[in-house]
């Protein structure tokens, strides 16, 4: 994945090179992306009472710890990717505006709200201009198995892409990124056994989107 | 400025990787095996300086001292000749005691598998005179179980502490799984991690006897002194001990309860005995013959019963699986004027009710984490709220001489009932628990 980006910033970097075009000025810029986002997660542990000292299920009815088998394989998880920016342009550079959309981690669905500022990265608008983005924000949990539990968290994300200006103001375009997610989710206890259970979540994913921009 | 920031994107790439990190962070109870050789454990009575409260149990009161439990650990004695500034005096280490007991200057206290006797006419200075063994070999406190093995001479007792651990997961969170019923079964008996106090006062009635205001859910021993006889009780046992000569407890009868029984409660010629199947009452006429006279099974009593005149007074918790889940929870007011067939003469619904107390004409009843209750029971098919302290954890109550002691998770709190209808709040000894 991460050979994947570089290779495809070297490309961008070659294209910049290339024809130009002109374009009417408009002082908003919206885009609308939809992609894939991609990880990878830790083998999954057992979520029993640690009693004697590590994890095991102990078993209320019969008396007795029964080993906890692992239903999730470690290892790469893919999720769908919606994302909206709108923004007012103060220079072609440099575009501020917020961003929200819909992100699925694993099994739970987050909804980012989160500044962004996108700008054309060399300064020339040409018919393939590479631009990045870098936004920061909040997300809301979403649908996610654990309801009320998952509280939203801080999000980060850098990128870069490559719009394919249409001419009137439209253009076509594809992007990778980075997006740390981070998020928190307060489990539900007997009380009596296990006082209190946290965890806290950091998610690290590489996206891929294609949208346009207008 | 284009190639420089395009410089800085790059890094971003290689710098973080693309897994994910989580963290669970769980709390929860410890258990620890310990052995104690009993040697140890006979020869550790002593007095020492006051300790903090960490787990109080068992309340009693005896002139201006206050002796509070410390559960397995010993009894912490408290000057309290003014309510409003109670001093600890000393702390007893007793290993494994539970209950407690007073007749004259004698305190008798259990120590795993022996009855303790201590002279407590010095307060200050606290003597052993007796120690008998009460013929239990085993005990459930709380969420910890202890027996004795005979060949080795040792105690098994199982230590709990409140362990945190951290271990590093998927990121898809944790579906704990959770019993069915709220409280959880631990060694087959069912337990909630709040019910933990009782409380015992000398009565006005005889200067002899002692009338404790009984409940608790979790220990198992059991202590009520009716005429010249303790009764201990374990889950299935009725002990009796003679104390006529109270130095010296003479083992005397003992009764197979067929019954987890959890509360025992002496009252005049009678015996109140509550189990997690109902009431029983026997008839202790002839204290050293207990006779059983009737069974109550509406009564799933884990928590206390106070009695007066011709009332019992009973509270019953619909989410202690001590009775039947899904039962309301409830005040009962029984009619006792025929002791071998008592009623249910009025029930009223009380959120989460725990210990009671009563000083006619003013019933005391406890509420957990939702606080105390003050009721008129001057006329008990009719009881009156009048007060209400939302901000106390109360288990149970003494009410003695105008004072009100109730005890809780955060500590002992003292009353002022001289006007029953306002209360006034004289002292506080906090408790430090672990959670």
């Amino acid at each position: 994945m991460k050979t994947i980006a570089f290779l495809t910033l070297c490309l961008l970097a070659q294209v910049a090179i290339g024809q130009s075009i002109t374009t009417k000025t408009n002082h908003w810029r919206t885009t609308v992306e939809m992609g894939v986002q991609m990880g990878q997660v830790k083998p999954d542990v057992p979520a029993g009472y640690p009693y004697y000292g590590y994890d095991i299920i102990y078993n209320p009815y019969y008396n007795y710890n029964y080993s906890y088998y692992p239903i999730r394989d470690a290892g790469n998880r893919i999720g769908l990717t919606i994302h909206a920016f709108t923004g007012y342009v103060v220079r072609p550079q440099l575009i501020t505006g917020i961003s929200f959309g819909v992100d699925y981690f694993n099994n739970s669905a987050f909804l980012p709200i989160a500044a962004a500022i996108q700008g054309d990265l060399f300064g020339h608008t040409k018919r393939l201009t590479p631009f990045y983005t870098l936004e920061s924000g909040y997300a809301i949990a979403g649908p996610n198995p654990h309801g009320k539990e998952l509280k939203g968290g801080w999000l980060l994300s850098p990128g870069v892409g490559v719009r394919i200006n249409k001419g009137n103001g439209t253009g076509f375009l594809i992007s990778a990124g980075y997006k740390h997610q981070e998020a928190k989710q307060v489990a539900s206890v007997d009380g009596v056994q296990i006082l209190a259970q946290t965890e806290q979540r950091a998610y690290n994913r590489l996206y891929f989107r294609m949208g346009f921009s207008f | 400025m284009k190639a420089t920031l395009l410089l800085l994107l790059l890094p971003l790439f290689f710098l973080t990787s693309c897994t994910d990190n989580c963290e669970r962070t769980t709390t929860y109870r410890k258990y620890t095996s310990v052995q104690l050789p009993i040697s140890d454990v006979r020869q550790a009575v002593s007095s020492g300086t006051p300790q903090p409260l960490v787990e109080p149990g068992k309340l009693y009161v005896k002139d201006q001292y206050l002796f509070i439990v410390e559960i397995k650990k010993g009894i912490h004695i408290f000057d309290n000749s003014d309510p409003a500034n109670p001093k600890a005096i000393s702390f007893l280490s007793i290993p494994g005691n539970v209950d407690i007991a007073v007749r004259d200057n004698i305190l008798y206290a259990d120590s795993y598998i022996d009855l303790v006797a201590l002279d407590i006419s010095n307060p200050t200075a606290i003597k052993e005179v007796n120690r008998v063994e009460t013929g239990f070999t085993n005990g459930l406190v709380g969420r910890t179980y202890w027996s004795y093995d005979k060949t080795s001479m040792k105690i098994y007792d199982q230590r709990e502490e409140i362990a945190t651990t951290t271990v590093k997961t998927d990121c898809e969170g944790s579906f704990n799984i959770l019993p069915y019923l709220i409280p959880i079964a631990w060694f087959g008996r069912y337990y909630e991690s709040l019910a933990f106090a009782d409380g015992v006062y000398n009565s006005s009635q005889a200067p002899k006897t002692t009338t404790p205001t009984t409940g608790v859910g979790g220990s198992m021993a059991r202590f009520a002194i009716s005429n010249n006889q303790l009764y201990v009780v374990s889950s299935s046992t009725l002990q009796l001990f003679d104390i006529t000569d109270p130095a010296k407890p003479t083992k005397g009868k003992s009764a197979t309860l067929n019954w987890n029984v959890e509360t025992i409660f002496p009252y005049r010629n009678s015996l109140f005995i509550g189990t997690t199947t109902g009431m029983y009452i026997y008839d202790v006429t002839s204290p050293a013959e207990p006779k059983q006279l009737a069974a109550f099974s509406h009564v799933r009593s884990c928590d206390p019963v106070v009695v007066h005149d011709n009332y019992a007074y009973v509270t019953l918790r619909g989410t202690s699986t001590c009775g039947v889940a899904g039962t309301q929870d409830v005040l009962d007011v029984i009619d006792i004027s025929n002791l071998s067939a008592p009623r249910v003469a009025k029930t009223y619904p009380l959120e989460t009710p725990y210990g009671l107390g009563i000083d006619y004409p003013t019933l005391f009843v406890c509420q957990g984490n939702k606080g105390l209750r003050v009721f008129d029971a001057s006329n008990p098919l009719d009881l009156k709220p009048q007060q209400t302290f939302a901000n106390v954890n109360a288990f149970d109550v003494i009410p003695i001489s105008k004072t009100l002691l109730t005890i809780g998770k955060d500590g002992l709190y003292q009353y002022d009932y001289s006007n029953p209808a306002n209360l006034r709040l004289l002292s506080k000894i906090a408790a430090q628990p672990a959670y």
